[in-house]
């Protein structure tokens, strides 16, 4: 049993509670269709936030709306923006969502795809001569171990020492954008700079081919990011890890009664979520600008987040949404054009998530009526001081 | 290094540590009663632009002050009306709500990007000890708010420590079911000090706008409600180390800086690194020492919604 650091509290019982505001309130004792409630609540928080948008700026409405058609699927270049910014986010979102099965929280996002895009920026200097068949699967392979060894202390603190993971992967953060600037502006410095903090360009042969599927362009790495969910949405399904996983949940103690290796399952599904970061990262890299900088991600790690606790525990869900939230950071970009600051989309993508707690609350909670102010009081008991032990 | 340069570069570390420093203390009063807002970044960016409009039609950096602390309370209101009184979970609603600031801030605070403040916080020198040889220049040339949030970790280990209500405090954040039994009120009380935590990352957020950069620009705040957040974590919820760590981790961003000019030959990257690696190093030493003498020094129920049972 842990010990607080106060041991024990000497509390006199107060008078009798005097209640300002007669409503309580409280749980439901059944709570049902949590997820429809949520769902339900973003579309509705999706809207209005949509809705409410033109009024902060200084645009016309029909002027601000075009220019989100025209970002999104009003132009093969938009929709080529669209797929372009799934890729990293689909697998974001699976790098926050696998952890999250578990309770465990992910917020190193960010850290760890730009850690896998300098591991595989190295791979792909130590051999610029080599063949594109054999440097891009290296890059890639390097990228998925540089994100998995960024969360590897995160999760050891917190599975061997019990240490929050939420401050240790997000800290890990700027300890790897720091990384990344110093190769950026050091080593790496590129012999043509144009702005920003990035690296030399890639070997031409360690970049991801295009698709070109009626004028809308995108990197092949989209079809490995498509193909992902449903290869852990069946991973959960029929493999025994994933049972395990999806019968745990965030109770731990039950897996352990049942016989389960937790620490274990833990400990993969944390590494798994750093690895499938790093490869985010490293694919959109190799498949948009083809060079490292401290910019690649623009907060690609707390969208994944995002789209993680909304989706709950559903990969296709996280593929479903990410494509959503393409649409909108797609869209958002595009505003630029009628003079909007792009950065609006974050806010429009915040309220989103505001209604979706607000629904999931409306779910899980009720208001009740207190009783009339005839209660007695709680304890007329005269022989406390009692302690409080904080051992629950 | 001669020594007024010295005495510059300590005065310097201590100013622009002053925002973090404030937020920081609030956000120890928000964790005591077993609250964190993770959405700290986000309240300080609203108290900073709020803070740099009100100086810039009113003149008066007061005021400016003043409507930052005020904003960052209503939006650390938000934080608290979603976390505490609806019971969702607090990182969600957290990075929901540093995603609401980020955009709202940029689109409101575009006319105001490179515009330099009017109301400039002065420095205000203290009679006598300013003029004192290396020390006055390290210590007493400062803003009021730097002298004020040096004090204020001290006046929030009294309140916590050798107060009845800082008793009732680390009560709620221990065993809100207990102190909830013993009539205090739990709810209301995490709300208060959500508010106040609000006021102090508000006012920290002003700070920058008119007192560090004294001018607007987007994501003004630079990770600084981050570093609050994680200094909290580095003293172990205890004040004076708070104190402590913000000094530390404003000496460090200075030492970047001052390792530039003067060719030391370390990456400045070195310097912006340690804190962060710092925190994590001493978060789990922390933890390592606590498991082997079986406590552990957050609140115990720090993050944990409150249902009365």
């Amino acid at each position: 049993m842990l010990r607080s650091s106060v041991d024990s509290v000497v509390v006199v019982p107060g008078a009798s509670r005097r209640s300002l505001w007669p409503w309580r309130i409280e749980r439901r004792p059944d709570p049902e269709r949590i997820g429809l409630y949520r769902i339900s609540a973003v579309l509705l928080g999706l809207a209005v936030s949509l809705a409410v948008a033109p009024l902060f700026t200084s645009t016309p409405p029909a002027e601000f709306y075009s220019a989100v058609w025209l970002g999104t699927f009003g132009s093969t270049l938009g929709m080529s923006n669209v797929l372009t910014i799934a890729m990293p986010l689909i697998l974001a979102g699976l790098a926050a969502s696998i952890p999250y099965r578990l309770g465990l929280w992910n917020v190193g996002i960010d850290g760890q795809m730009l850690m896998g895009a300098w591991t595989a920026t190295a791979v792909a200097f130590a051999m610029p001569q080599a063949p594109g068949f054999l440097m891009i699967p290296c890059m890639m392979l390097a990228g998925m171990i540089g994100g998995a060894l960024w969360i590897i202390i995160p999760t050891f603190a917190r599975i061997v020492l019990g240490v929050s993971e939420v401050i240790t992967t997000f800290l890990l953060n700027f300890v790897a954008v720091a990384w990344v600037a110093y190769w950026c502006t050091g080593p790496w410095y590129p012999k043509s700079s144009a702005g920003g903090v990035r690296a030399e360009p890639l070997p031409a042969q360690g970049e991801l081919g295009k698709l070109d599927i009626q004028g809308v362009v995108v990197s092949w790495g989209i079809l490995i990011a498509i193909a992902l969910p449903f290869v852990f949405w069946a991973a959960f399904r029929f493999t025994r890890w994933g049972y395990e996983i999806t019968m745990i949940g965030d109770n731990h103690r039950a897996g352990r009664y049942a016989g389960m290796n937790v620490r274990r399952l833990l400990v993969t599904s944390m590494l798994l979520g750093g690895l499938l970061a790093g490869f985010g990262g490293t694919i959109y890299m190799m498949g948009t600008s083809g060079q490292l900088s401290t910019g690649l991600t623009n907060n690609t790690g707390f969208n994944g987040l995002v789209i993680a606790v909304l989706a709950g525990s559903n990969e296709l869900a996280v593929l479903a949404l990410a494509l959503i939230y393409s649409l909108l950071l797609a869209g958002g970009g595009s505003l630029g054009i009628v003079g909007v600051d792009s950065d609006l989309v974050f806010a429009i993508i915040g309220i989103t998530l505001i209604f979706g707690s607000f629904g999931e609350a409306y779910a899980r909670l009720r208001l009740v009526r207190t009783k009339s102010s005839r209660v007695p009081p709680e304890s007329t008991t005269k022989e406390a001081p009692w302690t409080i032990n904080s051992s629950h | 290094m001669d020594y007024q340069f010295l005495a510059l570069t300590i005065a310097t570390a201590i100013g622009i540590s002053t925002a973090i420093l404030l937020a920081a203390t609030g956000e120890l009063l928000v964790e005591k009663v077993g609250v964190y807002n993770i959405a700290l970044e986000g309240v300080m960016l609203v108290g900073a632009l709020t803070g740099f409009i009100t100086g810039q039609t009113t003149g008066s950096w007061v005021l400016g002050l003043v409507a930052g602390g005020v904003a960052g309370c209503v939006f650390a209101l938000v934080f608290g009306f979603i976390t505490v009184l609806l019971r969702t979970d607090m990182i969600v609603v957290g990075v929901a709500l540093i995603l609401v600031a980020l955009g709202t801030t940029q689109t409101i605070g575009s006319s105001y990007v490179a515009v330099a403040a009017v109301a400039k916080i002065p420095n205000a020198d203290i009679p006598g000890l300013s003029s004192l040889p290396f020390i006055g220049t390290a210590l007493f040339q400062q803003t009021w708010v730097t002298y004020i949030a040096a004090v204020l970790p001290f006046l929030v280990a009294f309140l916590l420590f050798r107060t009845r209500h800082g008793l009732n405090m680390r009560a709620i954040g221990e065993n809100p079911n207990a102190a909830d039994t013993a009539g205090i009120a739990v709810v209301g009380w995490r709300l208060f000090y959500v508010g106040v935590g609000g006021v102090f990352a508000g006012v920290g957020g002003a700070y920058i706008t008119l007192g560090i950069v004294d001018s607007w620009a987007g994501n003004v705040t630079a990770g600084q409600g981050w570093i609050a957040f994680a200094i909290v974590f580095f003293a172990g919820w205890q004040p004076l180390w708070i104190l402590i760590g913000a000094y530390f981790f404003g000496a460090l961003s200075v030492l970047g800086d001052v390792g530039q000019v003067m060719g030391w030959g370390i990456p400045s990257e070195a310097f912006t690194v340690l804190p962060y690696v710092g925190t994590v190093a001493v978060m789990m030493l922390r933890a390592w020492s606590q498991k082997r003498r079986g406590a552990v020094s957050w609140p115990a129920a720090l993050g944990l919604p409150f249902y009365r049972s």
